[in-house]
This record gives C-alpha cells, structure tokens and sequence, in this order.
C-alpha cells in the first residue's frame, strides 16, 4: 500500500501535530495521576488508612491538569464555554465531571462519610475515562484513536494512583497498609505492562505514521521495562518478604518507578508520538494516456 | 436535502496554486495558514516515478469529527453538509485540530503579516479579523458567496457568484462545484461519468471533496 516518500513530497507525510503541547499533557498526566490517587485514596480508607492526605493532593492534582487546559487554550476568558457540547464532546463530559468530583472530594474529606468516600472515587474513574475517551476521539492522530489506548490510558493513570498512595503512606508512617497497596500496584503494572503490548501490536497491525511507531519504540526500555516489569519484579520479591524494610524501600522504589514512567508515557504519547494522518492516495491519476499509478501513502508503516 | 461537494480532476490539476491564492484572496487568511493547498506528491523511483497535484482542505464531511469533539459547538454542521466554525464561541482548545484527519483546521495567536510584523500592507491591515485570533479556522467552502448568491436565486457550482473562489479561479476547470445529492447537478453527472475516490475513506468521515483519477471503468486502467 505505501509507496517511498519522494524527496519533494514535503508535508504529504505525516507531522507532529502542534496544538496540543505539555500544557495539553498536563491534563492527562495531572488528571490521570490525580483521579488514581483519589481512588486509592478510598481503597485505603476501606483497611483504615489516613483519607485526607492522599485525597487532598488527588484533587489538587486533577486542579493542576485542568488549569494546564486552560492555560493551553487559545480564548482562556471563555472557558466556560467548554460546556456547551455534552452530548458528544468527552471533553466538554470531562468538564462536566470535575466540578461535582471537587465538591463531593472537599465534601468527603470534611465529613469522612464512608459513601461519599465511594462516591468521589465513582467520579475519579469516570474523570479518568473521559480523559482516555477524549484521546481516542481524536480520529486524525492515528497512534491516539487506537480503541487500545483505552485501557492504557486508565491503568496508567490508576498505576500511578497506587504508585502515589504508596508514597503518600511511606512518607506519612502510614506503613501498615503499604503491602495492600503494593499488591494493587503489581496487579496494576501487570495489566498495564500487556495493555502497552496490546496497544502497540493494535499500531502495528492496523498501521500507523512510521516516526510514530519510532517515538514508541524510543520509550521501551525506561517505560516498558524499568517502569513496568522492574516494579513487578521489585514489588513481587517486597510482597513475598516479611522484612518491613524490604516491603517499605522496595514498595517506594517501585511506586517511584511506576510513577515517573506513566508520566513518561502520555507526555511522549501527547507531545512526540502524535503524528497526524498525512495524506494519502489509493490510486495515483492517468496522466495523458496508460493507466493510473498505484497508491501512494507516505511516511506510513 | 441539499449536500454540498466538490470533485476535483487529478488528471487536470498542474499544480499552479491558483486555488490557492484564490482562496487567500478571498478568505484573507494570514501568512502560512493555506485553507486550500495543493500537495505536489512524488512517488516511486526512477525511471518508474510518478507525480500528482493534490488539491485538499476541509472535506466538509458528512459525519465531522471536528464536530462531535467540539466542546463549545462553536463547530458545527448545517443542513446542506457545510461544517461551519462560530469564532465567537470557539475556545481554541485545537481538540477539533488534532480530530480532523486532513489538517485542516489552523489557529493562529497572533496577526503576522506577509512582510513582517512591523510591516504591514495596507490591505492586510483592513481585512485583519481579531475575530479569527486564537480560535479555529479552516475553509468554508466559500459559505457567505454560497448563501448570498442562494438568495439572489443563483446556483452554486452554476454561477461564479455563488460558488467557491478556488472553483472560479482553476485554470484547468479541475474544480467542479454542486449539490452531491441532485442528480441533475453537474458534479453528480461528473462522478457518474467517471472513476473517483475520497481520501482516507476507511476513516468513515464521509468526506465531501472527491478525486477523479479516471474515465468510467471501461477495462482499461480503471479496474486495474
């Protein structure tokens, strides 16, 4: 089908798209990081960890992604405007979401009412989908509208939940329920770990932007496997030991890991895999008499 | 109903970039935002290489992704196809942007001019539109000619006044402008009489700009 990009061709192959930046990334990894937290933040109240701490700096977080949105659009005193359009627009879903995951948030942590608590996580997850939706939707980036990116996108944001939980109660002498979290957190990075193998075997085999599929590939080994399958290997030898300095380092270590890569990841997914469709011909025109020329597609995999 | 398309010939496209300049012209689109470009796309190597002028903006698709994303509706479709954008609503979030799958959608923030910022025409100045700032912009297929030329009884694709600039001003007549679902329409009996496709139709946009790449299939290169 693709056919060697000729030297003159200029932009008829796929480029980087440049509306969405770090700012844009923000969302996601602020967002995703955040709406994690809060979840994890109501698993932990269930074995009677601290609420406050954790759920606080969750909502904080979701509050930076969402002030990187508003500093990366272009009519920023308009903003309000994002509202208009629920019926299709996951962002416009996304904003609806935040405002009642504030309130009942702040609520729950003012009262500690155990199904507020739930509620607030209810939210937190559907915050979270929206924003994986909101990237799928993109149809004219082909390595975001891979139906996979999906649930990448949901257990990276839940792994660095755990990942953040995790930290938060190491760094509060909350350490009693670290082994909880930390079993969470290797079933997470397990199921993110064949997620980001299902999403990038989905690019392969429905095709996408060659420099795309590079900028992935540029991000195995500190996301794939020292973000990933190194926190596995560490938090299975931390589950398996009854040592509390091995469960505690090993658990920080591996949440540190799992953190840092999941942001890895959707800032390069954001700001250097996002190469757009390009442009593309399945037949080539007749030019005087013959026949017409075969497709041309260039700079696709 | 009413759908309005466009096909373009490849076989006649040159690739002069009339179009182009046509639409600059008319649509007073600041340096470097193109809402109708021609690619020169080179294929192949020699002795065996080929060359096409592709003519592509905004394909006012039958089914916009711009539009389903569009968080403020500033982005929207009218009830004769065309995917307008409401400057006065769009937020410039660019999410339409990275949703259309022709590029087609530009944002600029800030007024730059053909000889530099400090330079600027005296045309440029007049028909500078702060509107336009920081909000999404893309081809309209000429709507305002279209609407005022519907009301003075004129056809669009028909009658220059009421069709698109890049239509009127083709050198090789590679345009063609009408109502896809008028069968009497002269693009309707163009696709009829030849062998066309739409880019990236695996995509499911319904685009609304068709590429002639030969005559009806008559056994000759069109079934090949």
């Amino acid at each position: 089908m693709s056919a060697p990009l000729g030297r003159t061709a200029g932009r008829t192959a796929p480029w980087h798209q440049s509306n969405w930046d770090l700012r844009a990334a923000g969302n996601f990894v602020f967002g995703g990081a955040g709406t994690g937290l809060v979840v994890f933040a109501a698993i932990g109240y269930v074995f009677g960890a601290a609420y406050v701490m954790p759920a606080l700096i969750g909502l904080a977080l979701v509050g930076a992604g969402l002030l990187c949105v508003w500093a990366e659009i272009g009519r920023p005193l308009r903003a309000m405007n994002v509202y208009r359009h629920a019926k299709t627009s996951w962002m416009t879903r996304e904003a609806m979401v935040a405002p009642f995951l504030f309130a009942s948030g702040l609520a729950a942590v003012w009262t500690g009412y155990q199904a507020l608590v739930w509620a607030v996580a209810v939210l937190a997850l559907v915050y979270l989908s929206c924003q994986a939706q909101m990237i799928k939707a993109s149809r004219g980036i082909p390595a975001w509208r891979n139906p996979r990116i999906v649930p990448l996108i949901m257990l990276t944001g839940l792994c660095e939940g755990a990942s953040l939980a995790i930290l938060v109660a190491a760094a509060t002498a909350d350490h009693a329920y670290l082994k909880w979290l930390e079993a969470f957190l290797l079933a997470l990075v397990l199921a993110r770990g064949l997620a980001w193998y299902a999403y990038r075997s989905g690019l392969q085999h429905e095709g996408a932007p060659t420099r795309a599929l590079a900028a992935l590939s540029r991000i195995e080994l500190p996301f794939a496997m020292l973000g990933n399958w190194t926190p596995l290997v560490l938090l299975f030898i931390a589950l398996a030991s009854s040592s509390v300095n091995v469960i505690f380092w090993l658990g920080v270590i591996s949440a540190l890991a799992a953190f840092g890569s999941g942001w890895l990841f959707k800032v390069v997914l954001i700001t250097r895999a996002a190469y757009n469709q390009g442009f593309a011909l399945p037949r080539l025109p007749v030019r005087g008499t013959g026949s017409g020329g075969p497709a041309a597609k260039p700079g696709w995999h | 109903m009413t759908r309005w398309a466009m096909a373009v010939d490849l076989r006649r496209c040159n690739g002069c970039q009339t179009c182009t300049t046509a639409c600059r012209q008319a649509n007073a689109t600041p340096p470097g935002v193109q809402w109708r470009q021609v690619l020169d796309m080179e294929t192949g190597e020699f002795p065996e290489v080929r060359r096409a002028f592709v003519p592509v903006g905004c394909m006012h698709c039958g089914d916009p992704p711009c539009e389903h994303v569009c968080p403020t509706t500033a982005t929207k479709q009218r009830a004769d196809g065309l995917v307008t954008i409401d400057y006065d609503i769009c937020i410039g979030c660019g999410y339409c942007a990275v949703a259309c799958p022709y590029q087609a959608r530009h944002i600029v923030h800030r007024n730059t001019f053909a000889f530099g910022d400090d330079r600027p025409m005296e045309s440029e100045l007049a028909r500078m539109d702060p509107e336009r700032i920081s909000v999404a912009t893309k081809c309209t297929f000429c709507k305002d000619r279209i609407d005022a030329g519907r009301e003075k009884g004129l056809t669009p694709g028909v009658d220059p006044e009421a069709t698109p600039a890049c239509v009127n001003s083709c050198i090789t007549d590679a345009y063609v402008f009408g109502d896809r679902d008028d069968r009497n329409s002269k693009l309707s009996k163009l696709l009829e009489e030849t062998t066309h496709f739409r880019m990236h139709e695996e995509l499911g946009a319904d685009p609304g700009i068709y590429y002639i790449w030969d005559r009806k299939a008559t056994g000759t290169g069109a079934d090949q």
